[in-house]
């Protein structure tokens, strides 16, 4: 298996290749394959240690996606007293010798509950490509598109006879379900601002505007059109789809009924009252922060207490080269109460120790300050992020990086391992190997990754 | 395998190539340096040329002798006839005129036919008639846009009417301005009928900026990323997935080594994606409005060389107006400081003024224009990162083209030049086949060679002779794209039945019946604005003001429909957001509007009053328009049919139709719920 085409895995292998090949090409395969037998032996062991302690705790994933990339100084990597340090101050937490940006003194509150990565090692730069790759362990290749965690969770994870949909990504647009197809495919919802607050950038929401609930495209029926018609409707059309597939494939029919069938339940659910923030307190909303992060956070909540498996919400404004402190100094003042409101809500829910969140983002930023523009620039060699709840055992910090945070002198994670153990959270089984449409293998997580032990154990 | 370099001699430079910008380019525009650099090249040329017995283009070869393309069609067909008969499969009947003609229409333009096409092909009794259509289509202009689009698609792997910005590898490139050129361009190439080898030729070679050079945009979307190129051309262009060979030998070709990826990726090692001085320029505006809204003159935070921010003295405007001018010089022009700086209105305006550049680039190559070459090596000398420090070790290292005998590069002459002939040259292998093979795919719903973009000894074709007959025919025309089209589209293969009566659905490999196919969303769109009469209306509005509204909502469309290249042809599977903008979208509802019917308790003058006012308002949509102007419920059934379906309801189907329309009262929301089915129905949403 290798990164760029995704096909050290002999193709015949597949179920689709194997009704397509003839009786000779598969002989022929058979003698081929002998010299790879090695691949077929390490599937299923090499990056899944069954040993570790904690696998398949977390029963459901939400993703905290920093988009534009955070600084790791001057959110959880700061170096005190170090030149390239800027305005930005340290704080201790509540696990001794751990400290984190002082801007963020509820976080800091909640460090026993957090694995802290300060190893992250990534190769892409550019956020486009760094975006994919976080959003599905894999650097983007012209070959085949892959499958961001969101899909992968729903489909390893998810119930078909779901209400809600299994992977719902909040003010972005998620990642693509590549080869596992549109079903898996996120659903993507946008949450505003209360009256009164603000989103990453700083902009008001203006009184009058439409403000706390999710904007869920088509829920409801067009107007005149009763569920009564609507059900007679899709009833007419099975009689259309039965007489068209008298003679012909009934798969296409069959696929068809069961898209309807799933936007019906959704619509037909009394869950979907979950994207309706109304109902929520005055004093829970101010926990969360007046902000469009916050009641990302917050209708995370809700869709997870729904049972949803994945939720994704966005962060935006991290992509800091000018006047960079400062909105930083804003950015931590969105993400600490809506981070420890969501942990706070989820342990006296119950919901902590099954549900995984994972805090993330595109790189980290240049420890060398843009002087001119008071800011820092792109940074992928070293950075960090944290994973808490879910089996994750809190109050560690893994890797380190040198006096001016510019490289990892211990404990490097790649992109690969953050994704094998995320898997290892989640217990779905990171060597399992889909096929694209066109027949090509793809294992869940490149084979090199490896579970970091240090967050379980 | 032997190779041969065709020469690429300044004076054999493509004349008869349109876009005279991409040829132009290729060569060293700088007279002095670039003269002796030419002469080394041309001196470099006859060393190679002395050993040529053989040359590759058929287009330079001459006009070589073309088979009528009827007998291609013959043989085509008897190859795959001659493998049912072996196997002892008996192939479906020839499909029906009604469905013949809605393949050919969603095949070729992208849409299904409108209810007098229809009907007037199936009253037309000429026995030729279908390959009179065939031709009347291709010529057609939404011919050359709708292959214009599937060639995107095809080469980009995103759609052109994709306005969001995707993920990674210069997706963004695409979008916009540089993706309407890229169509247009495409759009043309396929319009004059121009051979593939020259397009790919285009494509591969190609310098400029995107929003002045149509085929850069094909570059501009890997980025200049040098792996990524070297793998999509060789997927787009051979066919094979050599990008295998970047990390270790290829697994499935012993023969394709990891020095292979590495001679092929240097033919890009000198190929640069940067964006314009334009984009530069906006984002000094950007920070100057941040400048501004923080209550300091604009440029305070930096100023930046190239842009100046101060209005314009004597004439009240900003300054550096013209894009691509560089302001700075025209500031040292003006002197002074006593002209006031831009307000916030100067700058919106001009930040909006240079929106349209924010995903332009300019594609160059360091071979053709030393200044890029020096400051590459320059960036490149002292890298750390790695990526970069490979980067410098490709621009050093001599390109090679895996199947080819030797080594070349030409100094002064485009690498990716050299390439481009090589890839194209007859003594290649794979150019041919490969096209032929993803048109076949395209028509036959499946590849010969299945993935179609992955030739290897392990994918054995599943009808050789076949793949090996057509390629050859393509060579003879002069890669002919329409001539193969035509070929593929009169074939008996490809106008068979898609009904298969057996309980067991044949192997598709065998070609036996025309596949089911899920529309794509570009077909799902035009069939729908077609089917519901919105066509027109939205003719109309283009006409009054403009491409915008269409654009928008086809955007909204395709923003919920489009899904990953790379699924299965016949795979359909449906999102939730699909389900529910089918169910309840503004779109669906308004074009499906029936009009209101009369309350049924109304007074006889009310009635009256409503129906006149209904009569001197205009039908707002074809559903309205039917049922105002159609009495009998059959006969409206039957349009409808004929509307989305491009055929005639059977009696069985009127009557089920007439019966379910009845039980809801037979007005307009009868007929809307009625017709919603329909256009939800396999039957609409699929290409059979």
């Amino acid at each position: 298996m290798c990164k760029q085409c995704d096909n050290a895995t002999p193709a015949p292998v597949s179920r689709r290749n194997v009704l397509r090949y003839s009786a000779g090409a598969m002989a022929a395969a058979g003698v081929l394959a002998t010299p790879f037998r090695h691949v077929f032996a390490e599937e299923g062991t090499d990056q899944v240690d069954k040993a570790i302690a904690n696998r398949g705790k977390a029963k459901q994933v939400i993703v905290l996606y920093m988009s534009g990339g955070a600084s790791h100084l001057d959110t959880f990597d700061p170096k005190p007293g170090a030149a390239t340090q800027g305005d930005t101050r340290a704080i201790d937490t509540n696990v001794t010798g751990v400290k984190i940006a002082k801007t963020l003194p509820q976080i800091a509150k909640h460090m026993n509950d957090i694995a802290l990565i300060r190893g992250m090692s990534s190769k892409e730069g550019n956020h486009e490509r760094a975006r994919y790759l976080m959003h599905t362990g894999y650097p983007p290749t012209p070959t085949v598109v892959h499958a961001g965690l969101g899909s992968i969770v729903s489909h390893e994870m998810g119930v078909k006879t779901a209400e809600l949909p299994e992977y719902i990504a909040i003010n972005g647009p998620g990642a693509r379900p590549g080869y596992l197809g549109v079903h898996h495919a996120p659903f993507a919802i946008q949450v505003r601002a209360p009256e009164g607050g603000s989103d990453e950038r700083g902009r008001r929401q203006r009184p009058g505007q439409k403000t706390g609930g999710a904007v869920v495209q088509n829920l409801t029926l067009p107007k005149g059109v009763t569920k009564e018609r609507r059900d007679e409707r899709v009833g007419f059309l099975e009689k259309l789809n039965q007489r068209f597939s008298k003679d012909r494939t009934k798969s296409v029919g069959e696929a068809q009924q069961a898209m309807f069938e799933r936007a019906r339940r959704l619509m037909d659910s009394p869950k979907n009252t979950a994207f309706d923030l109304k109902s929520e307190k005055a004093s829970t909303i101010a926990r969360y922060g007046k902000t469009r992060f916050g009641m990302g956070c917050l209708m995370a909540r809700r869709l997870i207490d729904e049972g949803v498996k994945c939720v994704e919400v966005l962060m935006g404004g991290w992509d800091t080269h000018d006047d960079g402190f400062n909105k930083v100094r804003g950015l931590n003042a969105q993400l600490d109460p809506a981070v420890a409101a969501l942990m706070d809500d989820l342990k006296s829910s119950g919901k902590f120790d099954e549900t995984l969140i994972v805090w993330v983002g595109d790189f980290g930023r240049t420890p060398r300050i843009d002087t001119g523009r008071n800011g820092r620039g792109h940074y992928p060699r070293a950075w960090s992020a944290w994973l808490a709840g879910g089996g994750v055992q809190g109050g560690r910090v893994i890797g380190k990086t040198d006096a001016k945070a510019e490289t990892v002198v211990d404990g490097a994670v790649k992109p690969e391992d953050f994704y094998a153990s995320i898997m290892h959270a989640t217990g779905i089984d990171a060597s399992k190997t889909f096929y694209t449409g066109q027949g090509r293998p793809i294992q869940i997580v490149y084979k090199d990754g490896r579970v970091v032990k240090s967050l379980f154990a | 395998m032997r190779f041969i370099l065709l020469a690429p001699a300044p004076e054999i430079q493509p004349v008869s190539n349109p876009t005279a910008r991409a040829s132009d380019s290729r060569l060293s525009p700088l007279p002095g340096k670039g003269l002796l650099r030419l002469f080394a090249g041309a001196m470099a040329l006859l060393v190679v040329i002395a050993g040529i017995t053989d040359i590759g283009h058929a287009r330079e070869d001459g006009v070589r002798d073309v088979a009528d393309w009827r007998r291609v069609v013959a043989a085509v067909d008897g190859t795959i006839e001659a493998k049912l008969a072996e196997e002892g499969v008996k192939p479906a009947a020839r499909s029906g005129d009604s469905e013949f003609l809605r393949r050919l229409y969603l095949d070729v333009l992208g849409t299904v036919p409108t209810p007098e096409e229809a009907d007037a092909f199936l009253n037309d009794k000429r026995e030729d008639k279908r390959a009179r259509k065939i031709d009347e289509l291709m010529a057609s202009e939404t011919f050359a846009e709708n292959q214009a689009s599937f060639w995107f698609r095809t080469l980009t792997g995103l759609s052109v009417h994709q306005q969001r910005q995707r993920e990674g590898q210069g997706g963004r490139y695409v979008t916009g301005d540089a993706g309407q050129k890229f169509h247009e361009w495409l759009s043309g190439q396929i319009s004059q009928n121009r051979p593939w080898s020259e397009m790919a030729e285009d494509l591969i070679s190609a310098t400029g900026r995107t929003d002045e050079n149509g085929a850069a945009v094909y570059l501009a979307r890997w980025e200049g990323e040098v792996n990524n190129t070297a793998g999509a051309v060789a997927k787009h262009f051979l066919g094979v997935q050599i990008q295998c060979a970047q990390c270790h030998d290829h697994i499935y070709e012993p023969d394709w080594k990891q020095k292979d990826f590495e001679g092929m990726a240097a033919f890009f090692a000198l190929t640069s994606v940067r964006r314009v001085p334009e984009y530069g320029q906006l984002r000094q505006l950007r920070r100057a409005m941040q400048d501004i809204q923080q209550g300091k003159a604009p440029g305070t935070s930096k100023q930046g060389k190239g842009l100046d921010l101060r209005r314009r003295k004597g004439k009240g405007r900003p300054g550096a107006d013209m894009p691509g001018e560089m302001g700075g010089e025209m500031g040292g022009e003006m002197g002074g400081g006593n002209a006031a700086p831009m307000t916030r209105s100067d700058v919106q305006k001009k930040l909006r003024d240079l929106a349209k550049y924010r995903n332009i680039v300019e594609v160059r190559d360091a071979a053709v224009n030393p200044r890029y070459a020096d400051r590459m090596m320059r960036r490149l000398k002292n890298a750390k990162n790695e990526e970069l420090r490979a980067r410098a070790k490709l621009m050093s290292t001599t390109p090679k083209f895996w199947l080819a005998s030797q080594a070349a590069d030409l100094p002064g002459v485009s690498r990716r030049y050299l390439l481009a002939r090589w890839v194209t040259s007859n003594e290649n292998p794979y150019f041919a086949k490969s096209l032929v093979n993803r048109m076949w795919g395209q028509y036959m719903g499946r590849g010969i060679v299945d993935p179609i973009d992955d030739f290897n000894s392990f994918q054995a074709p599943s009808h050789p002779e076949l793949l090996k007959l057509l390629a050859e025919d393509f060579r003879a025309s002069g890669h002919d794209l329409q001539r193969l089209q035509k070929i593929l589209l009169n074939s008996a293969t490809y106008q068979r039945s898609s009904r298969w009566s057996a309980e067991e659905q044949p192997d598709p490999a065998l070609f036996a019946k025309a596949p089911v196919r899920s529309l794509n969303t570009e077909q799902l769109y035009f069939a729908l604005v077609r089917a519901t009469g919105m066509e027109k209306r939205l003719d109309r509005v283009s006409r009054r003001n403009g491409q915008a509204i269409q654009r928008a909502i086809f955007s909204t469309f395709t923003f919920v429909f489009d899904d990953d290249e790379g699924k299965a042809e016949e795979d359909f599977s449906g999102s939730i957001p699909q389900g529910l903008f089918l169910m309840n979208g503004e779109l669906i509802q308004r074009a499906l509007s029936g009009g209101r019917d009369l309350p049924s308790g109304a007074s006889d003058r009310q009635r009256r009053n409503r129906r006149n006012r209904m009569r001197n308002r205009p039908a707002q949509t074809m559903l309205e328009d039917l049922l105002r102007t159609e009495t009998s419920d059959s006969a409206r059934v039957d349009q409808l049919y004929v509307r989305a379906y491009g055929r005639h309801a059977d009696a069985a189907e009127r009557r089920g139709a007439v019966s379910f329309v009845k039980s809801k009262g037979g007005g307009a929301a009868a007929y809307e719920d009625f017709f919603w089915a329909i256009l939800n129905s396999a039957e609409f949403m699929t290409n059979h």
